[in-house]
């Protein structure tokens, strides 16, 4: 128990309390949370900061292990996909409802109000629809479309093949479309 | 028009402007408070590890009367941990917990007998598809907490025909030790037994809306303790005494006889399984692998993780079990290897599974593997099914 005390004292003073003592935790930190929160946010946490940070620190624990800061980037990414995954079925936490479109702030100025409105209705009705789908498909195309994440990069994030990731995109696409009305 | 991918792209973007994020700081400050909330758990499981070795005889704390539980409502509890300072993560995650599963009545208040040892314990009946579930939130002196729902306790309770179960096992404090679980209403009071004969009397309270009470026992020593009292109402024609093992004696190497082989070939340790003394015994490669004392363990019907050594996961549970699974926190899942025990003293299946190749490897310092095991396993838990595939218990 001792040495479990001093451990807690030194460790996490050493390693947490300021970026100087650590600088490439601290720097993935101020780099990465932001984004991270989001992810979690568009794969429907219900907590998107508490998945993020509870990322960050399992994260922390391994860092050791993960050098290199890409692999600790899609190491921290993975984390905030299987932790929203988890918690979403097996927890069974009620989701937040996230302000819609119409609430946000800031209209895109560049285009006439109608076709605002439309684009607006437009997109509310996708986020609902991406809502709706299983969560390996929400997963696949938040990591391509919002990401930008290849399918090499989604399938290493997912711990899946490129094949699947394929058939979950085509899948996820095509439930999109249906709930549209856009069915070729 | 844009492709409905250009359109999916767009709407992302904006969906992702509307999630707000915290000053970096107190964000930071949350990562810290989840590291230093492992490290206490991690403490809380070092000295879980002492409570299976068994024991020699020790002294004695002193005689204790029982308490009986309040009930108060919420939310006014929030904040409230006798002799213990705010924690903000701890009153979040209780107050998580109560919003998951809303109580069905009052929250039960179920502090330890005065003077005596264990935690401060919430419970209350919830609901969840229709059944009840028992929901326990502890806190420790320490500071350390746990939590957890279970939906078999009724059926558990009335499969027993002993009208008490371990509902969440156990934890220690500083060299301490506490069990708590649920019983029916007809078992009038809960003792602690020590090995030198000397009992020391626990706590219980009805649960508001339920006709199951909550109970608790604890005791300075680990190694006094030996057996968990419960005192029946002869009014309701119960056993008026059923006694529960709490420790076993201790077995220095693997009897020759009577062992039942887990599996293990080539560069695995053999884990195998032998019952003495109303304990079952794990063995891997030849040395201790951790002890269940049936008493406890073989009447809750319940299972879970109870040992993890050498690329093994394995444990006890419930002879109903058919199916029992790991999973990791990264949604990977393992299967165990199911085997019936053929000791008629101990009606339970065992199980075991290989953890997967990427757990920690074995260390020369037992205490760091232990420590980086259960760094790996952090958010794992194990589910036991029956042979319908209905889930049975997890932990």
């Amino acid at each position: 128990m001792t040495d479990i005390s001093v451990e807690v004292r030194t460790g996490l003073a050493s390693g947490l309390s300021g970026e100087d003592a650590d600088p490439t935790f601290g720097d993935l930190f101020h780099a990465h949370y932001g984004a991270l929160v989001r992810l979690a946010g568009l794969l429907g946490a219900d907590d998107p900061e508490d998945v993020a940070q509870d990322a960050f620190a399992r994260f922390y624990r391994r860092r050791r292990r993960l050098r290199d800061d890409n692999a600790a980037f899609a190491y921290l990414r993975s984390t905030v996909c299987n932790l929203t995954r988890n918690r979403k079925r097996h927890l069974r936490i009620a989701r937040l409802r996230l302000p819609s479109i119409r609430d946000r702030a800031g209209p895109d100025h560049e285009m006439p109000a109608e076709l605002t409105a439309i684009v607006q209705e437009d997109r509310r009705r996708l986020i609902a629809a991406l809502d709706g789908l299983p969560p390996r498909q929400r997963e696949v195309l938040v990591l391509r479309y919002w990401l930008d994440l290849s399918e090499r990069e989604i399938a290493e994030t997912m711990g899946v093949s490129v094949g699947t990731v394929k058939s979950h995109a085509h899948r996820g696409i095509a439930a999109l479309k249906r709930h549209l009305g856009e069915e070729s | 028009m844009n492709t409905i991918e250009d359109r999916l792209s767009g709407a992302l973007r904006d969906q992702a402007q509307t999630f707000t994020v915290a000053e970096h700081s107190a964000a930071m400050e949350g990562v810290r408070h989840r590291v230093r909330r492992r490290r206490r758990r991690q403490a809380a499981v070092t000295m879980m590890a002492a409570v299976a070795v068994g024991a020699a005889a020790a002294s004695a704390g002193p005689l204790l009367d029982g308490i009986s539980g309040r009930r108060v409502s919420e939310p006014t509890l929030a904040a409230s941990w006798p002799g213990l300072g705010p924690d903000v993560k701890r009153d979040a995650a209780y107050r998580e917990l109560l919003r998951r599963r809303p109580p069905k009545g009052r929250v039960t208040v179920l502090e330890p007998a005065p003077g005596g040892h264990g935690a401060h314990m919430r419970a209350w009946v919830s609901e969840s598809n229709g059944r009840s579930e028992f929901c326990v939130f502890d806190v420790l002196r320490s500071g350390g907490y746990s939590s957890g729902c279970d939906g078999s306790v009724l059926d558990r309770l009335h499969a027993s025909a002993k009208g008490a179960v371990m509902g969440g096992g156990q934890g220690s404090s500083r060299g301490g030790l506490f069990h708590y679980g649920f019983a029916l209403d007809e078992v009038r009071s809960v003792e602690l037994r020590l090995r030198g004969g000397r009992e020391l009397p626990g706590s219980h309270a009805r649960l508001d809306g339920s006709t199951v009470s909550v109970w608790q026992v604890g005791t300075p020593q680990v190694d006094a303790a030996k057996t968990i009292v419960f005192n029946g109402d002869p009014a309701f024609n119960v056993e008026n005494r059923l006694e529960k093992q709490v420790t076993c004696p201790a077995v220095p190497r693997p009897p020759r006889t009577g062992m039942i082989g887990m599996g293990g070939t080539g560069t695995t340790d053999p884990l195998s399984a032998g019952f003495s003394g109303g304990c079952v015994r794990f063995w891997v490669g030849g040395k201790h692998g951790g002890i269940v004392p049936l008493g406890i363990h073989g009447i809750t019907g319940s299972g879970g993780l109870k040992s993890v050594s050498r690329r093994w996961w394995y444990g006890v549970a419930d002879p109903a079990t058919a199916r029992v699974e790991l999973t990791l926190a990264d949604g990977r899942r393992i299967s165990a290897r199911i085997v019936s025990s053929p000791w008629n003293e101990a009606p339970v299946v065992l199980y075991a599974g290989h953890l997967p190749e990427d757990a920690p490897q074995d260390s020369e310092s037992p205490e760091k593997a232990g420590k980086e095991l259960v760094e790996f396993l952090e958010g794992s838990k194990v589910t036991g099914y029956d042979a319908k595939g209905t889930k049975l218990w997890s932990r």
